[in-house]
């Protein structure tokens, strides 16, 4: 099959026509596609020859053979979900490969080095290779591409790693465990006795020999067993709580601290509400099979072992009859786990999308309230509480169903055991004391057994929290520390972007071919639409990301050689939309400096022009801010954010829109901070209001991702092209404004 | 809602959408004629014939198409065709079996782009729900695909998604 769409077909009899030179060497290229011209899914490769291009599939068929000297150009072209490659031969453009996400950072790797040897017949070293992933290589055994920071393929790791992972959390206890071990096995044989005990009891009373004294030394041990398994029981619940506990502290620990060091990008694509309830529900899910679960799995275990080996002892032909079934049980207990395993994880699922529901209900509380949205929110809770409602009965219809079925099997065991035992009885060949343990014995042997159906419920319910507790612990770092990342205590701000491409998602670049040195003491304003990649360039630089292609250096060093926190350290952020903890205003200012002296905060205040406005609050600077800082106004939350970038006192300093959101007057007090605070810094400021960046040393005008333009705010306004444009609508629209107001 | 004024919203069949020598799309409104042409899904899960914004190289919108059906035939099927090569997200058209292999969610499927067998380390970061009957998938590579009208499908694919669903 061709996978050339037919409106080019009848260039491609032309193209095969071209093939006349024999080559033996090898390609210097071979990139990967997936799809074919008329959107199907198809593996094949373009290979790039020094003397011309194919196209081949993947049996090794040729689908395209064309000599460089007829190609013209070639263009990659995105679309929503891939990328297209075309090459344009005599005025007419044709696509060659076209391919998806997984393929598409190859594909621009790739573009220079096409375009190098179109226009460059040179000789290249890198026979053959195959361009892959940029970001990450790939798993030897599954093939799978690896994500930055991963150093092998989790999936692929033994069957036994999550188990063995999660059972690391019960080292530091095992100690205590081993003695719960210890105290099990011994409470198993004890609780194995008083049915021995009984049967021997009634064996002596029912027997015309019996003794009194003898039944008193019998009745005096039943009493001393039970008092021993008592005990033995309160010392198992007091350890397992102290385990447990102190286990789930440890995992939820762990679960919160993977979280912080996680990138913005694995927050980006998730609700962050669901992170409230997994790290209690899943952490306590998981707690109760480390801590109960295990040790219930050992004692029923033995137990079972235990009172089998009893009722072989008593009556092996017996026991054999019982066990007959055996093996149809451990069939359905197979085909029920996975049924089992899928409904817990929808019902966990309804239950996280309603913890997202109130999450994000309560948080855009104002916004519902003001557009008087209660209803259509109470309308989609009422859907998520509804789909939570069914799963959960489905899954218990599932247990009553199973549960009945389970009793019945054993009781039907009890008849089969009276009508067989008792004509053991009759015949003489077993007494009826003997008969009665038997029985007993038989009921305690049912109890592991149910234990072990009932126990599939939470041991899926726990592999489900377990294997989602690992996601996130085990969540591989996107933008992870370099492996020759050093400290760097002091830095003089000297800021490098190199050919940097970056898109948020792989198949829409934000940022295109960003060249540009900010030397240490310039200040930068970045100026542009909306959209045209400024806040981009700043999350790049504080590697909140990192770039598709290309690199950024502070101080000639590699963001990647530099330890994160370090880097953060150095750089100052003032945003648009501040954020302030639930805690006071000192707490707030102190924030990345948490030991800084009251009068470093009151100084870092009077810089940034808050200390007044704090002064008039009751609580000064003790009070208390609320949650996200709502009880302070948008420009008292801008002043504290700057309070908290000067006693950050950073070499680097990043102004995003920080005067967008208030009035006249406070911008004039913030910008007044502002200047006080730039003094001997890199500063990198990112405004609408043009006029707030009048002082920037260069003005840096981005347009779609690119920068298009550089200079004082004189040079770019004289060059009446890109800045002076935007200065002038600017102008406009404030006329229009005043002519308004 | 009298207070909304609609912009470009330019009589739909004055457009004519056609390709050039070198196969790019030109279009002819209003007697000019302009090209190269990009067709942007405003809706491209809800609506996506719906609401077509045609747009000049630079980016400048040169108008919107209520309907693709108000287009003549033939510019119908090259506004179609090329909005097939701008959006490569194949529609799943028949599930074959979603099954729970390790930590992996395998899903066998038949989609506008052929059969596809691809994996997912779970449902409930890589399945957004778009609308009420509508997702889109995306799976370990990063490849997204769109499920929808999962009640037109046949009955195993309805069984197999009731099993997650």
């Amino acid at each position: 099959m061709s996978i050339f769409s037919p409106y080019f077909k009848r260039r491609k009899d032309q193209e095969i026509s071209f093939v006349t030179i024999e080559h033996s060497h090898t390609p210097w290229l071979r990139l990967r596609a997936d799809v074919n011209a008329q959107l199907q899914f198809q593996d094949y490769e373009v290979l790039l020859y020094e003397d011309r291009l194919k196209v081949v599939d993947s049996k090794g068929i040729i689908l395209l053979n064309i000599l460089k000297e007829f190609i013209q150009d070639v263009t990659l072209r995105s679309s929503v979900g891939g990328v297209a490659l075309y090459i344009r031969t005599d005025d007419h453009e044709q696509e060659i490969a076209r391919c998806t996400i997984p393929y598409i950072d190859t594909y621009r790797a790739a573009m220079s080095s096409i375009e190098q040897w179109l226009q460059h017949p040179a000789e290249r070293d890198n026979d053959g290779e195959e361009l892959r992933a940029v970001h990450g290589g790939t798993c030897s055994k599954c093939g799978a591409t690896l994500r930055p920071g991963q150093s092998s393929c989790l999936k692929c790791k033994s069957k036994m790693f999550q188990l063995t992972r999660v059972l690391r959390y019960c080292r530091p206890y095992q100690n205590q465990m081993l003695v719960m071990l210890g105290i099990l096995i011994v409470s198993v044989f004890v609780d194995l006795a008083p049915p021995y005990m009984t049967s021997l009891i009634i064996d002596e009373v029912s027997s015309s020999q019996g003794k009194a004294e003898i039944l008193l030394w019998m009745i005096v041990t039943l009493a001393l067993i039970q008092v021993a398994s008592t005990g033995m029981q309160i010392l198992r619940g007091f350890l397992g709580i102290r385990i447990g506990s102190k286990l789930i502290g440890d995992i939820r620990k762990d679960m919160f601290h993977s979280l912080m060091e996680l990138s913005m990008r694995f927050f980006d694509k998730r609700q962050v509400s669901q992170f409230i309830g997994r790290i209690n529900h899943d952490t306590n899910d998981l707690r109760d099979f480390l801590s109960e679960g295990m040790i219930q799995f050992v004692t029923q275990s033995l137990t079972a072992v235990f009172i089998l080996a009893m009722l072989l002892h008593l009556n092996w032909q017996l026991t054999l009859m019982i066990l007959l079934p055996t093996p149809l049980l451990i069939m359905g207990m197979m085909w029920f786990w996975p049924k089992v395993r899928t409904l817990w994880y929808a019902q966990w699922q309804s239950s996280i999308s309603i913890q997202n529901r109130i999450g994000e209900a309560l948080q855009g509380i104002r916004v519902i309230k003001a557009f008087a949205q209660e209803w259509n929110e109470k309308l989609h809770f009422d859907k998520a509480n509804d789909q939570l409602v069914q799963r959960n009965i489905s899954i218990q219809n599932m247990w009553l169903s199973i549960t009945p079925l389970f009793s019945l099997f054993t009781a039907l065991c009890g008849v089969f055991i009276w009508y067989a035992g008792g004509r053991y009885v009759l015949s003489n060949q077993m007494t009826i004391g003997t008969l009665s343990a038997y029985i007993a014995y038989l009921s305690m042997f049912f109890g592991p057994m149910k234990w072990f159906v009932q126990s599939m419920s939470w041991v899926n319910r726990a592999l489900g929290a377990s294997e989602r507790i690992m996601e996130v612990i085990e969540a591989p770092i996107d933008v992870a520390d370099g492996p020759n990342a050093v400290h760097l205590p002091s830095i003089k701000g000297e800021i490098r972007f190199q050919n940097v491409h970056y898109g948020y998602e792989k198949d829409r670049q934000v940022l295109h071919d960003i060249d540009l040195t900010i030397r240490p003491g310039e200040m930068i304003g970045l100026v542009g639409h909306s959209g045209a990649g400024k806040s981009t360039m700043v999350n790049l630089m504080l590697r909140f990301y990192d770039p598709d292609s290309g690199n950024i250096f502070i101080d000639g060093h590699h963001l990647k050689d530099i330890k994160q926190e370090d880097l953060r350290k150095h750089i100052g952020v003032v945003l648009q939309e501040t954020f302030l903890f639930d805690g006071t205003i000192a707490q707030n200012i102190a924030f990345g400096c948490p030991d800084a002296e009251p009068e470093q905060i009151i100084h870092a205040a009077r810089i940034a022009n808050a200390h007044d406005f704090i002064c008039r609050l009751p609580d000064g600077y003790d009070t208390k801010v609320g949650e996200r800082g709502h009880r302070l106004s948008g420009g008292e939350k801008q002043r504290i954010a700057i309070a908290r970038a000067v006693l950050l006192n950073p070499p680097i300093l990043i102004l995003d829109e920080a005067t967008a959101s208030v009035d006249t007057e406070t911008e004039r007090q913030i910008q007044e901070a502002i200047q006080r605070l730039i003094q001997g810094r890199t500063t990198i400021a990112i405004a609408h209001r043009l006029s707030t960046l009048k002082n920037a040393d260069r003005i840096v005008v981005m347009e779609k991702g690119r920068v298009v333009e550089m200079g004082t705010h004189q040079q770019l306004y004289e060059r009446r092209d890109h800045y002076y444009r935007l200065v002038e609508s600017q102008k406009q629209n404030r006329d229009t404004t005043m002519e308004v107001g | 809602m009298k207070h909304i004024t609609y912009m470009n919203r330019v009589k739909p069949y004055l457009i004519r959408f056609f390709r050039s020598k070198d196969g790019t799309l030109h279009a002819e409104a209003d007697g000019k004629w302009y090209g190269p042409v990009k067709l942007i899904r405003t809706f491209p899960f809800s609506m996506p014939e719906q609401h077509i914004s045609v747009r000049l190289e630079n980016g400048d919108e040169l108008m919107m198409i209520p309907h693709l059906s108000q287009l003549d035939e033939g510019s119908r099927s090259e506004a179609l065709e090329e909005l097939a090569r701008c959006y490569m997200l194949p529609s799943i058209t028949k599930i074959v079996s979603i099954s729970r292999k390790g930590w992996d969610w395998s899903w066998v499927v038949h989609t506008s782009y052929g059969m596809k067998t691809f994996k997912m380390d779970n449902l409930h970061d890589n399945m957004y729900q778009v609308t009420s009957m509508s997702w889109v998938i995306t799976d370990q590579e990063g490849r997204r695909y769109e499920l929808s009208g999962v009640e037109d499908m046949d009955k195993v694919s309805q069984a197999q998604f009731k099993k997650i669903k």
